[in-house]
């Protein structure tokens, strides 16, 4: 019998249902079926019930992208308990922070990865990997491989029901450390079933996982595999050559990816040219924009592939796409709102723009998350009252102010503009860095770029642009310059043009502009 | 200089940017964080155009680009065959 969706563990049982001995997930040579998945999901609840872990409880899971991860985070689920995704490249700074946010009550970890100094609200740690240290601080500790075998697995009633808090998920934005965002299982649940029904998800479906679990886009990879029965294929290097070796050997249909990844594919075009990728069905897109050369390029490397364009903001999971048909639209262009949401552009009184005219999306539909965990200043800046619900409704009806700066065509495409508090001003003219950007990357040996505002005493900002490039015959900031100056109006020329081996990145793979910020943008005294 | 101290220099003037930095053969290149995946591309660009030959990206993977020891390796074996 296929049960109704209301918690991420109905996804799961209903695959078991219909499919039970298909492969859930693949991790390396390793593939476990959805069966399997099941019964060790279970097992490690009544572990966690048994140490204590209750309803509501916080369980951190600080794990590289491997299949333990997946059991983990339905485990915890089935346990009734949150879970939370610590991204396995920050450093030991902002894990103790995001641990000590949210109160971890359980961690299931790597021994190389845990610290040996107490955390002192966690009780219990599950150790991935076979050694035993010393860990006396914590009431208990725990093999997680014999935490998914126990002997007396869980009965499989449920502990949570929909509106239940599931997952916390860290971002960190432009200012400060990073923050939660609290997702429930109806979230999340939503998330599944919109996006695999605009991607046309079977369970003949094999999707690669390259984005980390502690990122919303590359979660819901995993949710919506296990929404229609497909294949999760896990990969864990960014290498080329370990790329194309899952993407070849594990006919992978489906590839969701941040602007780098593209990046990393055009530059090795030549084993895509020599040996096209035939069962790749689609590609999708979120995270940033994709540089407009870099698109064409790599339109044309995977020409039987359809390209999705999609926005998204973990606040409110995720929120529009492009459908592959119109991509002639360009990268700018996020299309429309996905399945079961609404989105509007508003000025700063709260009206609603005219077309082209620049505006804040806002976003409503039951992919909205609950807000951020221990802050409710915050919650209620961005979590606001629908401005065009009745006012009898008395601001009951929740949208989210996404901070993200849009403009809708005739036709009602959106195009992304840049962020907000992005956005600059110089000399009276609006610009949005990806314009400049774009400008830059026009320029054969230019890898990636960014650009941003600096404060300016006459022009309000100067534009400061950060570029790397690649290897081969490179140039100078002044080559750039003279690009621009050849190329566009002169508001859009950067003052100042730093070079960088690397531009650094943000755990979940974009570009880390508020780094780059910090660093370049000081004014100049 | 060697293959290997070409290799070594190349890290860690141009991409690591540490002169001081004293990786030996045997460090694990990607595993401990030295190197990212894009690096590692910059790498494969400048050994094919130092020594004149194509790297397939199928080899790019993690067996070979492990350590100092496997890329050195990998580079002999190419050169050698020709």
């Amino acid at each position: 019998m296929v049960l109704p969706e209301f918690t991420l563990n109905h996804l799961l049982i209903n695959s078991v249902e219909r499919y039970p001995d298909k492969a859930a997930v693949v991790d390396g040579s390793r593939s476990l079926t959805y069966v399997e998945i099941l019964t060790k999901a279970n097992s490690l609840a009544s572990t966690l019930k048994a140490c204590g872990i209750k309803r509501g409880d916080r369980v951190g899971i600080y794990l590289d992208k491997i299949w333990e991860a997946v059991v983990a985070m339905l485990g915890v689920s089935q346990a009734g308990a949150a879970f939370v995704n610590i991204n396995s490249l920050l450093k030991p700074d902002q894990i103790r922070h995001i641990m000590a946010d949210c109160q971890i009550n359980a961690l299931i970890a790597n021994l190389s990865s845990i610290s040996t100094e107490s955390l002192p609200q966690v009780h219990t740690v599950l150790l991935a990997g076979s050694e035993s240290p010393d860990l006396s601080w914590a009431d208990s500790t725990i093999s997680l491989a014999d935490a998914m075998e126990h002997d007396s697995p869980d009965t499989g009633a449920f502990s949570a029901s929909g509106g239940d808090l599931a997952t916390i998920i860290y971002t960190s934005g432009s200012t400060g450390r990073p923050k939660g965002i609290m997702l429930t299982h109806q979230n999340l649940v939503a998330g599944a079933q919109i996006i695999s029904t605009y991607l046309h998800n079977t369970c003949v479906d094999r999707v690669l996982c390259v984005l980390p679990f502690s990122f919303d886009y590359g979660l819901n990879q995993f949710t919506t595999m296990m929404r229609v029965g497909g294949t999760a294929v896990l990969q864990h290097s960014l290498l080329p050559g370990e790329i194309l070796k899952n993407l070849r050997q594990q006919d992978i249909t489906g590839l969701a990816g941040v602007p780098p990844l593209w990046a990393l594919l055009i530059q090795i075009r030549r084993s895509l040219e020599r040996e096209p990728l035939t069962s790749l069905r689609y590609i999708t897109n979120s995270g940033g924009m994709i540089p407009k050369p870099h698109l064409s390029v790599l339109r044309k490397l995977v020409p039987l592939t359809k390209i999705y364009l999609m926005y998204g903001l973990t606040e409110a999971f995720r929120s529009t796409y492009l459908q592959p048909e119109e991509i002639e639209r360009g990268p700018a262009c996020i299309g429309k709102a996905i399945p079961n949401t609404d989105v509007w552009i508003v000025d700063d009184a709260g009206q609603e723009c005219r077309p082209h005219e620049v505006g804040e999306l806002i976003h409503r539909g039951p992919t909205v998350a609950m807000g951020y965990w221990g802050d409710e200043e915050k919650t209620k800046s961005v979590y606001r009252p629908n401005p065009f619900a009745p006012l009898e409704m008395m601001g009951r009806d929740q949208v989210v102010y996404s901070g993200d700066l849009v403009r809708r065509d005739e036709e009602g495409f959106l195009y992304f503009v840049g962020r907000r508090d992005e956005q600059i001003k110089t000399g009276g003219y609006r610009v949005s860095p990806q314009e400049v950007e774009d400008l830059l990357c026009e320029v054969p040996w230019i890898h990636e770029a960014a650009a941003f505002g600096r404060k300016d005493p006459l022009l309000g900002h100067t534009i400061v642009a950060v570029v790397s490039l690649k290897s081969g015959p490179g140039g100078s900031a002044e080559d750039l310059r003279k690009h621009c100056r050849d190329r566009a109006p002169r508001y859009l020329m950067p003052s100042d043009i730093y070079i960088l081996n690397n531009l650094p990145k943000t755990s979940s793979g974009k570009i880390d502009r508020s780094a780059l910020k910090r660093e370049f943008a000081k004014s100049k005294n | 200089m060697t293959v290997l101290e070409i290799i070594r220099t190349f890290i860690s003037e141009n991409l690591i940017k540490d002169h001081n930095l004293s990786i030996n053969e045997n460090v694990q290149l990607i595993e401990d964080g030295y190197l990212t995946s894009l690096q590692t591309i910059e790498l494969v660009m400048f050994l094919e155009d130092r020594f004149q030959f194509e790297i397939d990206p199928e080899l790019v993977n993690e067996e070979n680009f492990r350590t100092l020891g496997s890329i050195a390796e990998l580079v002999q074996s190419r050169t050698e065959v020709r």
